[in-house]
């Protein structure tokens, strides 16, 4: 089973911009969710995103390193610990403008999926769709 | 009991878990004299197995959106507030 995920972009924008897109409250407001991020070192804060069923909609990280204008890299955890994960950005001067390195990692094997059926927001939709799959073929049974 | 050990939690907390895997359709339960056997359906569990892919849309989504978001900062004059037009 994968466990890391690794997405890359290059933006025609030069490094500082899309550092400042990275590292600006207001800024990650607008494409990832709202939050009380602080480009500071150990500091702690929150990605809050609506609550769904199963899921109270937040995400607890804290800043692991921060090395303007290059890396940054925090924690990731979610619905109650079972996603307990690390993400880094790295960004790199190239010729079109500006690489961004995405890597989300940490992702832990079946236990975490077990855990994460019960509590992930997705995984309620599924397994409400299971039981109705399930209700139904025993209701189809004579 | 077995699967009990496993996990940080109490043994009532991992039985309501089972007990919603079961009604969920995830795991088949077989009793043997006090003992519950579980055993992993796995057609449910491979339709999610690859559970990354929520987490791939998530960043896919928000990827696009950061894109947006310096395409319309670069549009916005310094100092203004307005969207362009």
């Amino acid at each position: 089973m994968r466990r890391d995920l690794r997405f890359e972009e290059v933006y025609p924008y030069p490094l500082d911009v899309v550092w400042r897109s990275i590292t600006s409250r207001e800024a990650l407001a607008e494409w990832l969710a709202p939050n009380d991020f602080e480009p500071v070192l150990g500091r702690s804060f929150e990605f809050r995103s609506d609550p769904k069923p199963g899921w109270d909609g937040i995400i607890r990280c804290k800043v692991l390193e921060v090395d303007p204008p290059r890396t940054l890299r925090y924690s990731w955890v979610s619905a109650n610990g079972a996603v307990d994960t690390l993400v880094r950005f790295t960004l790199e001067t190239v010729p079109e403008g500006t690489r961004l390195l995405l890597e989300h990692t940490g992702f832990r094997g079946a236990k975490s999926l077990l855990i994460s059926f019960l509590i992930g927001a997705g995984w309620r939709k599924i397994l409400r769709h299971r039981v109705r799959a399930t209700v139904e073929r025993l209701a189809a049974q004579p | 009991m077995e699967l009990a050990v496993h996990f940080k939690m109490s043994l009532p907390a991992v039985s309501q878990h089972l007990r919603q895997l079961r009604e969920a359709g995830l795991v088949e339960e077989r009793r043997q004299g006090r003992q519950r056997i579980y055993r992993l359906e796995a057609t449910p569990l491979r339709e999610v197995a690859d559970w990354l892919s929520h987490f791939e849309d998530f960043w896919r989504t928000r990827l696009v959106k950061l894109r947006d978001h310096l395409d319309a900062a670069k549009a916005k004059p310094a100092g203004t507030d307005k969207e362009p037009e």
